[in-house]
């Protein structure tokens, strides 16, 4: 005997509902969730050295890094703010689960802002919901300016892009309007900083942008929450 | 290559019914747009090494579509350019194309 079930639905939408009840779990708890997205060596973990300087004895934060291997990310940040290294032994991107069971161990108790720093890779993260209210991608001026048309879901997903590495611009072919603009023939709505994470030359922008999505995130309710999962930013 | 965890999530989803119903997997389809982020092929070797012996996968490699929400009109962008071909707004919705769908699975008794 034969049977067709029909489905019609995405394979991620279960995974992609946890994400959504985390996400709304850290807004309850007044934290925004920042995923960060690169190629390995963008620059991900000095963005939130960085990002923990300008936040010192002002804001709480938190970190969860993704890594195929060993727990240095989490080493270096650790006098910076509280870091829970992922290590996700060989798989290249985190998932809803991996993120739930190392905030569980990590309990950061209050926290502002809590960062996922996902593994390097370009690809893979693009198409995993984590749970964050806003998905940053970083490229660094070392890359090249053409990685949006190359890696297009990646783009297509994210709220903002870090140009990272600017104090490298004198000595390198990159274009940092011509990566603009290819990023927002990707997605138009891209916010973007520059910025070098060594000097701080364009933090105190990128720590603003954050504040001002925090505040937005507090001032909605469940029903409009900021998300940034692949349904909601298709629009 | 993460092909193997959406075909764990994949089959775990198609196990689940096939327990409900009693049955076994015959045959599972999906589709798969340019921008879901999954190599078809690479789909297909994942399916054939996790999936339980007699199963198999059958995808549609479907088209990007696209809608202006400015004008209105819908397109199949060529390149992944996702601005509109009409009025070059870059206020457009995907309607498909931008996921590994689970589209129905076929199961057999076995008497």
């Amino acid at each position: 005997m034969r049977t067709t079930v029909e489905v019609g639905r995405d394979v991620l939408a279960e995974k992609r509902a946890a994400a959504h009840e985390f996400r709304a779990e850290r807004r309850r708890a007044g934290t925004l969730v920042v995923q960060l997205m690169s190629s390995p060596g963008s620059g991900k973990t000095a963005l939130l050295e960085a990002t923990a300087r300008a936040f010192a004895g002002t804001r709480r934060m938190a970190v969860l890094v993704g890594d195929l291997e060993t727990d240095r990310d989490a080493q270096r940040l650790s006098p910076f703010a509280p870091a829970v290294q992922i290590t996700t032994g060989g798989a290249c991107h985190l998932e809803i689960p991996l993120v739930r069971r190392a905030f569980n161990r990590l309990q950061p108790g209050p926290i502002d802002f809590l960062f996922i720093e996902d593994v390097g890779n370009l690809v893979c993260p693009a198409a995993h919901d984590v749970g964050q209210h806003v998905r940053v991608l970083l490229q660094s001026v070392t890359e090249g300016d053409d990685k949006a048309g190359k890696y297009p879901k990646a783009f297509r997903t994210a709220q903002a892009l870090v140009i990272s590495k600017i104090d490298l611009l004198p000595h390198v072919p990159f274009s940092v309007e011509a990566a603009i603009a290819d990023a927002r023939r990707i997605q138009p709505n891209l916010v973007v900083f520059a910025l070098c994470a060594l000097t701080g030359a364009g933090v105190s922008e990128w720590v603003a942008f954050l504040e001002c999505q925090r505040d937005r995130l507090l001032a909605s309710h469940d029903s409009q929450e900021v998300t940034s999962d692949d349904s909601n930013s298709r629009a | 290559m993460h092909e193997m965890s959406l075909v764990e999530e994949l089959l775990e989803q198609a196990e689940r019914i096939a327990a409900e119903h009693r049955c076994q997997i015959e045959e599972v389809f999906v589709s798969v747009g340019p921008l879901a982020g999954v190599e078809p092929q690479l789909l297909q070797s994942a399916f054939d090494t996790l999936a339980p012996a007699g199963a198999r996968l059958v995808i549609d490699e479907i088209a990007l579509r696209v809608r202006c929400e400015s004008c209105g009109q819908e397109f199949e962008p060529e390149r992944l350019r996702l601005d509109c071909p009409a009025c070059e707004s870059g206020n457009c919705k995907v309607l498909a194309g931008d996921a590994l769908m689970f589209q129905r699975v076929t199961l057999i008794r076995p008497d």
